[in-house]
């Protein structure tokens, strides 16, 4: 049998979930389509906020949800110091006062201006040529003010925070921050527009606490009820024939028919072997790893709490080096690791900064086995640089890669690329995810 | 009245009766002081330096051999410019238009691109096939180039409106088509070329072309207008494609100053400004270094916006923002020139030939992304991109001389503040490492040579350094331009410094277009006294 949906969403996190859920319960046909469960999903890390707007249409709170903010974003430099930021405005600039950044006095302007600078959403949509953006450029360059905004947020990052600070460190930590998560470099132009995005509330990301209900299993749930058809495997190929509803083939034989496909993020596209970039600016070349460690014994980080996130970087031209090292082929050598330590204990590293392709003597090549040991290593190794202790509390680890380029890689076709919608990196994911597809199943 | 040094007997004067100042007598501030003249208006040029032309300045370097800094093609004349101010009758010629591109690859390989790049297609299907993939690029992005030339005018007197005009034409056709629009506007090089021209010597090539003096690599976002923005000259018709003006391009310089002379406008080389005088949100005139004072109701600012809003106007008269957009980027990247006398030349006719066309040496894409990362950060790079012209092939005077003098733009280097000798030497022997791989051998004949750095240029004109840094994608330098000519809020001042144009090369459009908005100005302020 054929099934007739409005929309398939493809991907396995809570984006993808709430997206999937909200569009339900808006009375869309939707079908979710997840790639095999490898055994228990390993939950625990830390989500971007969930909007009110969402929280609301999905009844989170009947359902015995409750989250908490990750405490702080720390940077640690390779000195053994470290910068930490807070959501409170005024909690971050007494921290950077105590720390003896000469800068303090400026955080909340630059929070202000920052703030200012995001406000102009369809601006933001439209310097993206994020699929969300209605307004077309042409109107943002008649109006100086605009012309200003579009100024800054097409440049990079660099030139935006050197504009505000003087403090190396504190530019290295907003960086890493903001850019660090898109796996763009400092020096790139259009990095810019990480910055007040990053500095978004709906970015500062969330836990569920431990006596409340797993947010993704209530997800699960809630898809469930709404009726959304589950779907498991991965996609073959998507093609336009039959007039309005693309031909959605998936493993195991099964077709679908569906007038849209949709990515909640790009990171989900990219595990199903899409390689069409979301948007112009999405970092291109670039492998996300995630790694999680099992600890023996607990291991406390070298500053803050342990429910903070955690950036490790040596100086503010590591990030542009490492993109670099990406895009040239090759594993940077100081990599930009962020970790957080998940409800269970367990340790989760991630990085955006390994290449799609290596480069070795001028020849191109793909990921091997020993490109994957190396990334751990690496990463490992960055990790033990700032905690002394790690290395002999690790009981065991696992290394995931999402768009590594492998030769038995399933890469679906697509007609067009035109044929399936991808949601570009976002800071606040969720919500992002969200109204595209409101806006997708509204425009058709 | 014509030039005049600035002598001491002026010094701590007040001068009246002057309608319209302009700063700075590179090829816009000539451009617009001639506007000015012609519609009647009492103005006066001041340049700070002994001599006129900004960068463009023609020097002997070494016996009997004459090289001219800044550019050494012209791509994108402004067509209106020229007949309005009647240049061609001032002087202006072309020596040859439409010049052949010969793209040597870091492989040995070579392809020769027509000028007219329309046509180019039936040879290129000749040479190594893929013709027509070529013709469907060319001719798609030329449309665009096309409908997007007025978007890439300077800015300034109303600009802002004509731009979104054109803008919103290029996209008002169907929702599909604004996508892709969008798309080439915000796209790095790379990813509309995979699109369009997969792999091989075209895709090769057209990287080149984008990345090319420009401050963003070609896998960088916003990058891939920086090609629409060449060929927007080229769409205008054979006036503005990449062409060789005879006796190289001082003498566009030359007739603009023929041009400025026959409107009766007083040049006073010389004589550095210290400051624009601001009265109640106006000009008021300028504060000359030596005390003096001209006042004027207009000035118009051909030099660089740091100089101008900095440094000659100063903080308190602009406000934060407007500042910031000023001051925000950093220049890492620039271009080099290097001039090279070469000796023992054939004179037959096929050297010949092979001389009369751009040389653009490209060291593929992988070498291209090392280069402009090693650029960034402040090294200097193993490859870069060549761009060689014979001028005095190109201008058909090959006479018995067989020494020759070869023009050569190097791209990208590290920009750097102050340049050391040894800094110098190793800029010098990487360039003509990358010189040799296409020309093997030409080290052995070089009799003399000369480099000259966006820092030189800075020293010689007294401008920031910025102004000779290549600049980033188009994106941002639309939002720059209009902002320098659009936002400073002070009634009376015009800008069309380096900042106000769109792309490189010798234009003067921005002088033009600010010239313009002056005289309707002053013609409002005559109407109601």
């Amino acid at each position: 049998m054929i099934a007739t949906l409005d929309v398939l969403v493809v991907g396995s996190d809570e984006a993808s979930l709430c997206a999937a859920a909200c569009a339900a319960r808006g009375g869309a046909r939707v079908g979710l389509l997840r790639s095999k469960p490898e055994g228990k999903r390993q939950s625990g890390a830390s989500v971007s906020a969930v909007p009110n707007a969402v929280w609301r249409r999905l009844d989170l709170q009947d359902h015995g949800v409750s989250l908490e903010p990750v405490s702080a974003r720390v940077s640690l430099m390779d000195d053994g110091e470290s910068v930490t930021t807070y959501p409170s405005v005024r909690q971050t600039g007494a921290a950077l006062a105590a720390n003896g950044a000469k800068d303090h006095l400026l955080w909340s302007s630059f929070v202000d201006d920052m703030a200012c600078l995001h406000s102009t959403a369809d601006l933001n949509d439209a310097v993206t040529g994020s699929p969300n953006g209605v307004a077309p450029l042409t109107g943002l360059l008649e109006n100086p003010r605009r012309l200003a905004a579009v100024g800054q947020l097409t440049g990079t990052c660099a030139d935006l925070l050197d504009d505000f600070f003087s403090d190396d460190r504190l530019k290295a930590h907003l960086a890493a921050c903001s850019v660090g998560r898109a796996g763009l470099g400092g020096r790139e132009l259009g990095a810019a527009l990480e910055v007040p995005q990053s500095l978004d509330d709906g970015a500062w990301r969330m836990r569920s606490t431990s006596d409340g209900a797993s947010l993704y299993a209530v997800l699960e749930k809630i898809c469930t009820d709404s009726g959304v058809e589950h779907f498991e495997g991965a996609l073959v190929s998507v093609s336009a024939e039959g007039g309005k509803h693309k031909t959605v083939d998936i493993t195991g034989g099964v077709r679908l028919k569906s007038r849209c496909v949709f990515f909640a993020t790009p990171e989900a596209a990219a595990s199903a072997g899409i390689e069409t970039p979301a948007s112009p600016l999405t970092a291109e070349n670039k492998v996300t790893a995630s790694m999680r460690f099992k600890l023996r014994k607990s291991v406390k980080p070298p500053a803050a709490d342990k429910d903070a996130i955690f950036f490790i970087l040596d100086n503010i031209d590591d990030l542009q080096t490492a993109r670099d090292c990406v895009v040239d082929g090759q594993l940077p050598e100081s990599l930009p690791v962020e970790f957080e330590f998940a409800r269970n204990g367990d340790l989760i590293a991630r990085t955006n900064y390994c290449p799609k392709v290596f480069r070795e003597e001028g020849e191109w090549r793909d990921w091997t086995g020993q490109d994957r040991q190396a990334v751990a290593a690496r990463i490992t190794q960055r990790l033990a640089s700032r905690m002394s202790a790690l290395p002999a509390a690790i009981k065991k680890s696992k290394i995931e890669f999402i768009g590594a380029h492998e030769p038995d890689r399933n890469t679906p076709t697509l007609a067009s690329p035109e044929l399936v919608v991808i949601q570009p990196s976002h800071h606040n994911t969720i919500g992002a995810a969200v109204q595209l597809l409101d806006r997708v199943l509204a425009h058709g | 009245m014509g030039e005049r040094e600035n002598d001491e007997q002026n010094a701590g004067r007040i001068e009246g009766g002057i309608d319209a100042i302009v700063l700075g007598a590179s090829a816009d501030g000539l451009a617009a002081a001639a506007y000015l003249g012609e519609a009647g208006l009492r103005t006066v040029l001041l340049e700070a330096g002994a001599e006129i032309g900004g960068k463009i300045r023609a020097r002997e370097f070494a016996p009997d051999m004459t090289c001219i800094d800044g550019d050494h093609l012209i791509s994108d004349l402004d067509p209106e410019t020229i007949s309005d101010l009647d240049l061609y009758r001032r002087g202006v010629a072309y020596a040859s238009r439409r010049i052949n591109t010969a793209y040597f690859f870091d492989d040995g390989q070579s392809l020769e691109i027509e000028g007219d790049l329309i046509n180019a297609a039936a040879s290129i299907d000749e040479e190594i096939g893929g013709g027509v993939a070529f013709q469907k690029f060319t001719q798609q992005f030329m449309e665009l180039a096309a409908q997007l030339r007025p978007a890439f005018e300077a800015s300034g007197g109303g600009r802002g409106r004509q731009r979104q005009r054109a803008l919103a034409k290029a996209m008002d056709v169907s929702p599909a088509t604004a996508r892709r629009f969008n798309r080439f506007l915000l796209s790095s090089g790379e990813a509309i070329l995979d699109d369009y021209l997969p792999d091989g010597m075209l895709k090769t090539a057209m990287l080149t072309e984008i990345a090319f003096r420009s401050a963003a690599p070609a896998h960088e976002p916003f990058s891939f207008m920086n090609l629409i923005r060449r060929w927007a000259g080229e769409t205008s018709g054979l006036q503005a494609a990449i062409a060789y003006p005879r006796g190289g391009v001082v003498t566009v310089i030359d007739a603009l100053r023929r041009a400025v002379q026959a409107a009766k406008v007083e040049i006073r080389a010389a004589t550095p400004v210290q400051q624009i005088l601001i009265e109640r949100d106006r000009v008021a005139g300028v504060q000359l270094e030596n005390g003096g004072q001209i006042r004027a109701p207009i000035v118009i600012a051909a030099m660089d916006a740091r100089r101008v809003f900095l440094d000659m106007i100063g903080a308190s008269h602009i406000d934060i923002e407007f500042q910031r957009a000023v001051s925000a980027a950093k220049p890492l990247i620039g271009s080099g020139r290097l001039h090279l006398v070469l000796k023992g030349f054939a004179r037959d006719e096929k050297t010949k030939e092979n001389m009369q066309r751009r040389l653009v040496y490209t060291p593929g894409p992988d070498n291209l992304r090392r280069a402009f990362a090693a650029a960034r950060a402040g090294d200097i790079p193993q490859d870069m991109i060549i761009e060689a012209i014979f001028p005095a092939a190109v201008d058909e005077a090959v006479d018995d001389d067989s020494r020759q003098l070869l023009s050569i733009i190097a791209h990208p280097l590290p920009v750097d503040v102050d340049a050391g000798p040894e800094r110098r030497e190793a800029i010098v022997s990487a360039v003509q490492a990358n010189v040799e791989r296409f020309a093997p051998n030409i080290v052995d004949r070089i009799e003399a040579s000369d480099l000259s750095l966006p820092a030189d240029l800075a020293a010689n004109s007294g401008y920031h350094i910025e102004a000779f840094a290549a600049r980033p994608g188009v994106m941002q330098q639309w939002a720059l331009a209009g902002q320098v000519t659009t936002a400073s809020g002070i009634e009376g001042l015009y800008f069309c410094g380096p900042e106000a144009q769109i792309g490189y090369g010798v234009n003067c459009a921005a002088g033009r277009i600010a010239a313009k908005a002056a005289i309707r100005l002053s013609r409002r302020g005559a109407a109601a006294a």
